[in-house]
């Protein structure tokens, strides 16, 4: 989202949140009493039944595509109960002024502020790790559960109004966290804004309610509820352009990205299926052969496994690491029997339920096999290790051989760049290599946890796919198109 | 038990198929992608088996089985093919029938393991702890991937059960290494056991982090019918490579 647009919308927030409180000082002042004309009412149910309308066609969303859109319909649920409860729809509902109707209607409506706060900050922090703990989660929602039960004491006095002061640190809190967290991320710009307006919408709102409930205003002001409400709704509209506009360029990415995946599967396997390779390990296998058969069928088992898995990685990107551990071994096994010392390597496993992409663990053994000399030394071996650790997945392969200079590893080895970049774009890893000269190689592999790159973006795109559908829809609704 | 194998080019293997089937006891028959005979011979002889190539230049592997599977509905299948292939990418109507798939060239162990799940035959293992550590799957001795692998499910026999940890396996085994390294060798033989009893496809080791326990389920072992005094007599010296046997020899001599 381009910059300008995002100031823009800040500004019209504030603006709109400013005007609503400002008219209803200003009605207040001159003595403003509603007319019986019944307009208002039209205009608050027309308001209503946009509202209603965006909640079903978000369920219809939400239903369609899974837990993707949860928080939208949560949200606008929020805001429909809100504003069933609020002072604007009352003049509808209850024109006789039923004081304990009116009265469980505001209860319920500071309820419904509630729940709209609660919800962003859970979705915020579930979404963007906005760096909420659970804790404090837990106390949040307590906090808000007591604040509640205030009100409820505080209504007979027309005191309700200190329950709505003391809940403001809560509100300053998460705004302070919901705006770093959308400073940290980039990507999270569009629902950050949706959340931020909302928020800020609600916040106006409540207050208007409140000072008239408490006493504050000498008569209902009809109106500035559901002028917050176009606001919530002009602005919905206006994200959601926004999100169409990003979920084009997303699925141009994802597409993209399969694309730089596919491109890097075919340049890794004409470096992996080479002649030479093929070859020497048919050699291996005719000389197992005139051994003995058993050495034989050993040799051949090896070959075509490692030959079959080659031939597969052409359309897998990613598989588990038990199963590259046996592409490993595979190779290890026909080079063990292609040498004089078999090769030494130790499965150092700890956690092996982790996907990582084909053949690229195999690369950096196969790098360590060829060029670190384990063999020449007594105690020589490879390493493999994996481990959880904090985040993520640690993958570790690491000699004692001769090492190398790091620095010219980026020019020379094709495979191992190659590997690497795989690594980046499928599980978003990162890779450092550790060399000295004479002691031996670490390479250090961390997948993390929620990893990004290809898979995540494609599901993703899937998922924006069936949402751009709905927008489609809910658009054509507000432009009067018709479905 | 009879199969029959359809592969369009499998003349070739007869030498090595002839050995293991002979080995089972095992009648089988060969057919090239000729359909028509291979139904009549189904619905002539009672099969047990059918071994079917998927990709053939005549008929595909997957309706072969289908049409196979409609004349004698409680065949085992179990399909050769080049390719990797899983079970997902198969019909519904054959998967109950479907054991599994072989990867060309046949690999023995796999065709050992298949004909035994065919037969029925329940994996039993018989353990000699005295003179030559062995172990026995149905007969055919299992080999270990490295040495410690093997002695760690030696360990695993002697403690018959009960769970071993990572500090007991690691006092018996490496005693000497330090700390560290000794984890890290812990942790290489037992993946290699792991791997090699997944592939004998004799699973009777509960893995968890730190601990392995051992289920004593179809295993037979010199050692523990001598502690049972089932024989009274024992030949030979008690795990004579592993150091760590020398604490349980008191056990026998009481």
């Amino acid at each position: 989202m381009k910059k300008r647009m995002k100031a823009a919308i800040a500004v019209f927030q504030v603006l709109s949140v400013i005007t609503g409180v400002a008219v209803s000082l200003i009605l207040n002042a001159c003595g403003y009493i509603p007319d019986d004309d019944g307009n208002t009412q039209v205009y608050s149910i027309v308001v209503l039944a946009m509202l209603v309308l965006i909640v079903v066609i978000e369920i219809a969303s939400a239903l369609k595509i899974h837990d993707s859109t949860i928080h939208t319909v949560f949200t606008s649920c929020s805001l429909l109960i809100s504003y069933v409860f609020s002072c604007d729809m009352q003049a509808v509902i209850n024109p006789e002024q039923n004081v304990y109707l009116a009265r469980g209607a505001e209860f319920a409506g500071f309820a419904a502020f509630m729940l709209i706060v609660l919800s962003h900050v859970y979705l915020v922090n579930f979404l963007y790790h906005s760096g909420i703990s659970k804790i404090e989660g837990c106390l949040i929602a307590a906090y808000s559960a007591a604040d509640c039960l205030l009100y409820l004491i505080l209504m007979p006095y027309s005191a309700q109004y200190a329950a709505y002061i003391v809940y403001i640190p809560v509100i300053g809190y998460t705004l302070v966290k919901i705006c770093s967290a959308m400073a940290k991320k980039r990507n999270c710009d569009l629902t950050g804004m949706l959340t931020f307006t909302i928020m800020c919408c609600a916040l106006g709102m409540q207050t208007n309610e409140l000072t008239f409930y408490s006493g504050g205003f000498a008569y209902p002001v009809y109106g500035i509820t559901t002028t917050y409400f176009l606001a919530i709704v002009t602005l919905y509209a206006m994200v959601y352009a926004c999100f169409l506009l990003r979920t084009e360029r997303k699925a141009l990415e994802a597409s993209e990205y399969k694309l730089q995946a596919e491109k890097m599967r075919t340049k890794m396997l004409r470096e992996q299926i080479n002649p030479h390779f093929i070859f020497n390990s048919l050699i291996t296998v005719k000389e197992a052969y005139h051994c003995d058969t058993e050495r034989g069928d050993m040799a051949m088992n090896y070959f075509s496994r490692h030959l079959r898995a080659n031939v597969e990685a052409m359309n897998t990107d990613c598989i588990p690491f038990s199963e590259e551990l046996d592409n490993v071994e595979n190779y290890i096994g026909l080079e063990s029997m292609r040498r004089a010392k078999p090769v030494n390597i130790i499965y150092d496993v700890e956690y092996d339920a982790f996907m990582l992409p084909v053949l690229s663990l195999q690369v950096f053994v196969e790098n360590a096999v060829r060029y670190a000399r384990t063999e020449e030394k007594e105690d020589g071996f490879i390493a493999i290790s994996s481990y959880k650790c904090t985040g993520g997945t640690a993958v570790e392969v690491t000699d004692n051989g001769v090492g190398f200079d790091v620095k010219s590893v980026n020019k020379n080895s094709c495979g191992i760049r190659n590997a690497m970049e795989r690594f980046k774009l499928l599980l978003n890893a990162d890779i450092t290599i550790d060399s000295a000269k004479g002691k031996g190689t670490k390479v250090k592999i961390f997948i993390p946890d929620a990893g990004g790159g290809v898979k995540a973006v494609v599901e993703k795109k899937c998922t924006q796919q069936g949402k751009h559908t709905a927008l489609i829809h809910l658009i054509n609704i507000r432009e009067g198109r018709g479905v | 038990m009879r199969i029959i194998i359809v592969d369009d080019e499998v003349n070739a293997l007869h030498i090595f198929l002839d050995e293991i089937m002979l080995q089972g006891g095992v009648e089988y028959k060969f057919f090239k992608d000729d359909a028509e005979s291979i139904l009549a011979y189904i619905s002539d002889k009672r099969v047990d088996a059918a071994f079917l190539d998927i990709k053939m230049p005549n008929i595909d592997g997957i309706e072969l089985a289908e049409k196979i599977i409609k004349i004698c509905p409680d065949i085992k299948i179990v399909f050769i093919t080049g390719l990797n292939i899983n079970e997902k990418g198969l019909p519904e109507s054959i998967r109950a029938n479907t054991l599994g798939f072989i990867y060309k060239p046949y690999d023995k162990n796999e065709l050992i393991n298949y004909l035994n799940a065919i037969a029925n035959v329940t994996l039993s293992m018989r353990v000699t702890m005295f003179e030559t550590f062995e172990c026995f799957l149905n007969d055919v001795p299992l080999e270990f991937s490295s040495a410690k692998s093997k002695e760690l499910f030696a360990l695993l026999l002697v403690y018959r059960g009960k769970t071993l940890t990572m500090a007991d396996a690691i006092s018996h085994l490496w005693p000497d290494h330090d700390k560290a390294k000794a984890k890290i060798l812990y942790r290489d033989a037992v993946w290699r056991l792991r791997k090699t009893l997944q592939k004998a496809d004799f699973n009777c080791i509960a893995f968890s982090r730190g601990e392995l326990s051992l289920n004593n389920d179809n295993i037979t072992c010199d050692f523990w019918e001598v502690l049972d005094k089932k024989t009274g007599c024992y030949h030979g010296d008690f795990l004579k490579n592993y150091d760590w046997s020398v604490e349980y020899l008191t056990l026998l001599d009481s």
